[in-house]
């Protein structure tokens, strides 16, 4: 049960990771449009810009 | 066509012709009078056309008006701490804060300085924006700090879990040793101060602001909660008695889960209001004097400008078409599915879609003032406008709050003596159930949404206050026939007399009279039957009062009065003349051919209007200026019994006040722009206007398309958006009345009464939205409505 000591502090260390990672993710705008991504499959190509 | 100072008293003062049978009409009191009732009308358009003043009187000289966003609202108590901080600032008279759109409209002395309201905001605990061109980006940063206050209490909220397994399991009974415990219980404190400080750090700045201002809002209790659980989790952390550390963040992740899901919904309804912005282009084509083209930024062109709107892209302003012909889409302006065509003279909107051509235009308007943006504000203002049944429900859900506080203290103690383990989770459990934000959240929401459905519709609410009395309207008014036909002159009978069949007589007649301007000549040509080549006319001799000679394939024929017909005929015409409508005669040298006959016939619409209106259990009236036969057709025709002809504004203004004074509530249907003194007097009113006449109409309801359907839409909808509100306030009274006993008697859990909460705020939002999503529903009968 020693090892309790050292993974519930790693735990700890891991979620903070994890939670830095989360805010570096949502800061870039990962989750601004979810349904962009889905919709580009069945949208058209740019069109080209008109004069 | 002689202007109106070059007529004789007896001269129709539209046509110029002589009046044997004068009408009355529009500028009567002014001596004029007109030959017949499409004269009359036509003058009468003319003048109200000409009368409209050239920016609408929505902001007075001497008050001003200003517009904030502001960041950090939350709940309605944060209304009436804004709204009550800017009360108190001598000189504002005035301020709305919308929940929903977040946008608070403040009426003030002009002497008070923009600055002034904004740090008297910013006192109150709230940041205030001057509402940019785009506020998305606003809302954006706004939104990614919510997810990510969201998402750390969701995942701290599970890995707490994780550590209190083992107290789940009953490991509390001594299986594990006490050292592992406290190690388990310090990891839960870690994770736990991260959610605190930031996660739930909007519900603390908010208890404490509303502690500050006396004004406590629905985050006080819950802060209050929170914090009493922690202090006695850390204090359980070091002495090995409970902790409460899953109870606090699932508690912090369910309301932030709901407040978040919240106001994506919201800002869904208030991105229809701001996609009207989005419709401007981003760019705009400037044509210089050499015919060079320069693509500039829209916000850049002033009024005389030359632009060119190429096909495919939105007119950037407000423009008057000088070269070029096309067809616009309006569709997303004034509700008009059709392209509308668009040629040399038009004015095309702002915002409307080229779908044709490119064309030159000239810019009409400054920025910031064009159609679209006179709407949006419009839109703005009938959203924060707060009806009876909202600043009723504020009230309340602010005293609530002190309510549920004590009654928690009043808990606690009474559990301090039947089982003191579990007092502080009752507390807890009472200050978290309770839900005066759904309360108070019930008519905003419902409101806004009403707006923007009706906006779809292609009606445009200038005052909140007015879905309140269309919903409970008794009587529908139509007032002067010309909302209820076309104000238009179309054939309604053609009589041939002589040799010719009915079609070569409108054939003929439409070849005389399709070179003249007046409105029988229009619909002369409208009737001219399809399929027959209209023969063409020569030696055209119009005659001033009476009518129009030419000769066709060798023939002298006249149109025109039936006096003027009878020269050419040689005898008397043959037929009884009905004085009541407008009529024109076909004749050629020796022989009476036809008779015309005209009136304004009701729109194609009305009767199934009409029959609609009267399911929904309205009394229908017709007042108008009109005389008693004209009246009386349209009245039969579509079955309106309650008639009052030959009415001036001043009868109509006191027939409507009768009604009221009986008790009944009465939306007034009008065109907005002659008869705004009588639809003033009315509860409610709507007008029938179209185009540019949008933004100038001071009606509470303007039909931005028009035809008499959207009445209809507009009524079910105020209907529906009451019998939401109601449902609204009747959910968060019986939840709040369920849930709080349930709390007391120790049945909930914190973290279910976080749940219970959420829901309720959910439950209200998601149900004021379906006016949104379900389409308004269309009248009876065909023709089926443009889609919402």
């Amino acid at each position: 049960m020693d090892i309790l000591y050292l993974l519930i502090p790693v735990s700890i260390v891991i979620a903070f990771a994890i939670g830095v990672l989360f805010w570096w993710a949502i800061s870039a705008g990962q989750f601004d449009e979810l349904d962009r991504e889905g919709e580009a499959v069945v949208r058209d190509d740019e069109a080209p810009p008109t004069r | 066509m002689p202007g109106p100072d070059t007529l004789t008293p007896t001269a129709c003062a539209h046509c110029g012709r002589p009046a044997t049978d004068p009408v009355p009409g529009e500028g009567a009191a002014k001596g004029l009078v007109f030959c017949c009732g499409g004269c009359a009308a036509v003058h009468g358009l003319a003048a109200a056309v000409s009368k409209v003043p050239a920016r609408p009187e929505s902001v007075p000289a001497g008050p001003s008006e200003t517009v904030f966003d502001v960041e950090g609202v939350t709940c309605a108590a944060c209304v009436t701490r804004v709204e009550g901080a800017l009360a108190r600032l001598p000189g504002v008279s005035e301020s709305s804060l919308n929940l929903a759109s977040r946008r608070v409209r403040i009426r003030h002395d002009a002497s008070v300085p923009v600055e002034t309201l904004a740090a008297v905001i910013a006192r109150a605990g709230y940041r205030a924006h001057a509402p940019g061109r785009d506020p998305r980006a606003l809302r954006r940063a706004e939104e990614r700090r919510a997810l990510w206050r969201v998402s750390l209490a969701g995942f701290v909220m599970m890995q707490i879990m994780m550590f209190s397994v083992p107290s789940y399991m009953g490991a509390d009974e001594g299986t594990m040793s006490w050292d592992i415990e406290r190690l388990m219980d310090l990891a839960s404190l870690v994770l736990t101060v991260p959610v605190l400080l930031f996660s739930s750090g909007p519900i603390f700045r908010a208890a404490i602001t509303g502690l500050r201002t006396r004004q406590p809002g629905m985050d006080l209790p819950v802060a209050l909660g929170i914090t009493v659980a922690f202090l006695a989790s850390v204090h359980g952390t070091f002495s090995a008695s409970p902790v409460y550390y899953d109870s606090i963040t699932m508690l912090v992740f369910f309301i932030l889960c709901g407040r978040y899901f919240e106001s994506k919904a919201l800002a869904g309804t208030v991105d229809a209001a701001d996609g009207l912005a989005q419709l401007l282009p981003r760019r705009a084509w400037r044509l210089h004097d050499d015919g060079e083209r320069q693509e500039t930024d829209p916000a850049a062109l002033a009024p005389g400008d030359r632009i060119w709107i190429p096909a495919g892209e939105a007119a950037p302003a407000d423009a008057l078409v000088k070269e070029g012909r096309s067809e616009f889409d309006e569709s997303l302006l004034t509700g008009e599915t059709y392209p509308v065509p668009k040629s040399v003279g038009d004015r095309v909107l702002a915002g409307s879609v080229n779908l044709a051509s490119p064309v030159e235009a000239e810019v009409a308007c400054a920025p910031g003032a064009a159609t679209v943006d006179l709407i949006r504000a419009q839109m703005d203002r009938a959203a924060s406008a707060k009806p009876r049944w909202a600043l009723l429900a504020d009230r309340v859900a602010t005293h609530f709050i002190s309510i549920v506080i004590v009654l928690a203290a009043l808990g606690a103690a009474a559990w301090m003596i039947i089982d003191p383990s579990r007092a502080l989770e009752v507390a807890v459990a009472t200050l978290v159930v309770t839900c005066p934000c759904a309360l108070s959240l019930a008519t905003p929401v419902a409101i806004t949404a009403c707006v923007n459905a009706l906006s779809r519709a292609g009606v445009m609410v200038t005052s909140g206050r007015a879905i309140e009395a269309l919903a409970s309207a008794t009587h529908v008014v139509f007032d002067k026939t010309g909302t209820l036909t076309t104000g238009r002159m179309r054939l309604r009978e053609c009589v041939p007399l002589g040799a010719l069949g009915r079609d070569e007589c409108l054939a003929l007649a439409a070849a005389l009279e399709s070179a003249l301007s007046h409105p029988v000549a229009h619909a002369l040509v409208a009737a001219r039957p399809a399929g027959i080549a209209v023969p063409a006319a020569t030696d055209l001799r119009p005659v001033a009062g009476a009518g129009v000679e030419a000769t066709v394939d060798g023939r002298v024929v006249r149109v025109g009065s039936p006096g003027f017909g009878a020269e050419l005929a040689g005898s008397a015409f043959p037929l009884p003349i009905d004085d009541d409508e407008p009529m024109a005669v076909l004749a050629e040298k020796g022989a009476w051919l036809a008779a015309f006959r005209f009136a304004d016939l009701a729109r194609p619409e009305a009767p199934a209007v009409m029959e609609a209106l009267r399911r929904r259990g309205l009394a229908l009236v017709l007042l108008s200026g009109d005389r008693a036969p004209v009246v009386d057709r349209v009245g039969e025709a579509l079955g309106v019994a309650d008639r009052v002809s030959g009415a001036s504004p001043e009868d109509k203004a006191r027939h409507v006040e009768a009604l009221a004074a009986k008790g009944a509530v009465v939306a007034m249907v009008g065109d907005g722009i002659n008869d705004a003194p009588v639809l003033a007097r009315a509860q409610v009113s709507l007008a029938l206007a179209g185009g540019s006449a949008l933004a100038q109409s001071q009606a509470d309801l303007v039909v931005a398309n028009p035809s008499l359907e959207a009445v209809v839409v507009a009524l079910d909808l105020a209907r529906r958006t009451r019998r939401i509100i109601r449902q609204n306030v009747g959910w968060s009274i019986a939840y709040n009345l369920v849930m709080l006993p349930l709390a007391l008697a120790g049945l909930l859990t914190p973290w279910i009464a976080a749940v219970g909460m959420s829901v309720s705020s959910l439950i209200v939002v998601g149900n004021a939205l379906r006016l949104v999503r379900r389409p308004p529903v269309a009248p009876d009968a065909a023709p089926p409505l443009r889609a919402a």
